[in-house]
């Protein structure tokens, strides 16, 4: 999990956005990305096609697609390469493929 | 359908980029300039802008050099090229088709690079001359931006795509919690974060040692740092060390960091092996081998590094003429000393077209930007060599210390060709080296055979993450050179675009 360089509570704050991350409300520095939002939640961002194992951002740079998450009900976003929006709907993606199930979504 | 047209675009606002730009727009070429980020700068002066007027105080945590790129990113945004950020290239198409370069009577040896840098041979006029023969055919340019895909065609396109790390394909490196060390830097640079600690430092390489100290001067004391250069590199990096005396800075730079995360007291670990990353949900600890005992360090947050590689993906998708670079262990295009690739209109420079460092970036992209506008006849022969000379002088200065940096920071084998059979290769398609070890073993030739046998490099990072250790593993498995497996051959779309985002570009822009 990343934490803020100024949790000394010294600095002056900059301006903020607040989006929700898989419900809920997360709060980062405006320009940071969704990716920077759920590495400072810990959070998942998907889960595979093949095992449905957790990923999460892995080389923040558009390279790896570890970070592929759902915004706004649109899927296959990748979180790093989306500045964060103040209201953003990010939810873990589902990729798992599963035999005889309807799609997760 | 409305193209819009340029004399010459350039994907990548990076050093090569910015700098091919700056040169363009002196000599008055239309140049539009696509970069996947929101502002100019490229990976290592990400955010620049932004940092530096608007958290000036953190600016001391990133060291001069990154400082130095404000005034440039500046200079490019005054120069009169159309930027267009957040525009993701995935298509690139030539006019001139690549079979009639075949029948070129060009003489090869004035493109093939035999190892090492460019700059070996001198202006070479020669190439250049069909170039400017064939200058009149467009090359067609396709990206998507936040307003949906659009279509730009230029005279010429320069491919300054910059690099990307190479993948660390270790057990567990797919875990939560495990980044590269570029990506930590990447939090620091747009979101003003830090990892959670405890934080690992593993791998080799510049990088790891500026980040440690960059972390240090953030606040965040690192539980260790664990270095896995075999103890071999340094032999042979010795015999490359008095070209390296010669080139400005780094060795004293990277001494002076090595000293500062010495007296800073974190734990630091060297030649490291039989490394993994063990965790069940989320990363939990590395464990290792170092001076001859097992390790475990317990990690919230493991970050990785085994240098840089090429982000060849869009060159790749041109079908440029390409080699193995034994040294760097990465595929680079043949160039000429101006960046001029095989496909006439198509030039590469900066780290996309092999591991120069930023520095060198800057002055292979002013060559470029140079022979561009010469090839345009908007200078002659004579302006453009008496302008190329220093750039010409500062790129050998900056190469010198490459031979050196490129053995001693070579990853060792067990980093690139695992020896795990259940480490995972591919993170795409959850292919294993087992796998694709297996499937070498039965003689699947290549890598674009394999990737139709075990769907490696078929997900959404269309091989970047798992190209070169499926090169390295057949090789190694087959006992052949890299060079003879070759690569994945690259298809555009290079990256994934929707099918409603190709349709939309037949309706005339603006509607
Ligand atoms: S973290 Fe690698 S693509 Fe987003």
């Amino acid at each position: 999990m990343f934490r803020s360089l100024r949790d000394d509570g010294a600095e002056a704050p900059r301006p903020e956005v607040t989006l929700a991350v898989d419900g809920e409300p997360c709060t980062v520095p405006s320009g940071a990305t969704v990716a920077a939002a759920l590495l400072q939640r810990g959070s998942i961002a998907r889960l595979t096609a093949r095992s449905g194992s957790a990923r999460a951002p892995y080389c923040m740079m558009g390279i790896c697609f570890d970070c592929l998450v759902e915004i706004d009900g649109v899927p296959n976003r990748q979180a790093c390469m989306v500045v964060a929006e103040p209201g953003m709907d990010v939810r873990c993606q589902d990729g798992h493929r599963r035999v005889g199930l309807e799609p997760a979504r | 359908m409305t193209v819009e047209r340029f004399d010459l675009a350039i994907v990548g606002a990076g050093p090569a980029g910015m700098a091919a730009a700056l040169e363009a727009r002196r000599n008055r070429l239309r140049t539009v300039v696509l970069d996947e980020q929101p502002t100019p700068g490229g990976q290592v002066w990400r955010n620049i802008e932004s940092v530096t007027t608007r958290r000036p105080q953190d600016l001391f945590v990133f060291g001069s050099e990154y400082a130095d790129g404000f005034s440039f990113a500046q200079r490019f945004r005054a120069c009169g090229a159309d930027f267009r950020p957040g525009a993701r290239v995935w298509q690139v198409e030539v006019a001139t088709p690549v079979a009639a370069q075949a029948r070129d009577p060009d003489p090869p040896g004035a493109f093939v690079l035999p190892s090492g840098s460019a700059l070996d041979t001198g202006p070479d006029d020669e190439a250049v001359h069909v170039e400017r023969r064939r200058t009149g055919a467009d090359r067609h340019l396709f990206y998507t931006d936040a307003r949906g895909a659009h279509h730009v065609a230029a005279r010429h396109v320069l491919v300054a795509t910059g690099a990307y790390e190479r993948p660390v394909p270790v057990p567990g490196w797919t875990l939560p919690g495990v980044l590269t060390c570029g990506a930590a830097q990447v939090m620091l640079k747009t979101a003003a974060m830090v990892p959670g600690s405890p934080v690992v430092l593993v791998g080799s390489g510049p990088l790891v040692l500026l980040l440690a100290v960059q972390l240090l001067r953030a606040g965040v004391k690192p539980a260790a740092v664990v270095g896995t250069v075999p103890s071999g590199n340094y032999l042979r990096a010795a015999a490359r060390l008095w070209p390296a005396l010669l080139a400005p800075g780094y060795l004293s730079k990277g001494l002076s960091l090595i000293g500062a995360l010495r007296r800073s007291g974190v734990a630091r670990f060297a030649a490291a092996t039989e490394l993994r990353i063990e965790g069940t949900a989320r990363a939990e600890a590395v464990a290792f081998r170092s001076g001859g005992r097992e390790h475990r360090i317990a990690a919230q947050t493991v970050l990785l590094h085994q240098g840089v590689v090429p982000n060849a993906n869009l060159w790749q998708s041109l079908g440029l003429e390409h080699y193995w670079d034994a040294a760097q262990r990465c595929f680079r295009p043949a160039v000429d000393t101006w960046g001029n690739t095989t496909l006439a209109g198509v030039l590469v420079a900066g780290d996309s077209a092999g591991i120069g460092g930023a520095e060198a970036a800057l002055f292979a992209g002013e060559l470029s930007g140079l022979s561009i506008a010469w090839q345009q006849r908007r200078i002659d022969t004579a302006e453009r060599d008496r302008r190329a000379w220093l750039a010409r002088r500062a790129l050998k200065a900056h190469w010198s210390v490459r031979p050196f940096l490129d053995r001693l920071y070579q990853p060792p084998s067990a980093m690139r060709v695992p020896a795990d059979d259940d480490t995972i290769v591919c993170r795409c398609e959850e292919v294993t080296a087992g796998e694709v070890r297996q499937l070498a073993l039965t003689g699947v030739p290549g890598p674009n055979q394999m990737k139709a046998f075990s769907r490696c490099g078929m997900g959404p990072c269309q091989g970047r993450m798992c190209g070169l250790t499926v090169t390295e593993l057949i090789a190694a498995t087959q006992h052949r050179t890299p060079s003879e497996v070759g690569c994945f051959r690259v298809r555009a779309p290079v990256l994934p675009v929707t099918v409603g985002e190709v349709a939309d570009l037949e309706r005339p822009s603006g509607s």
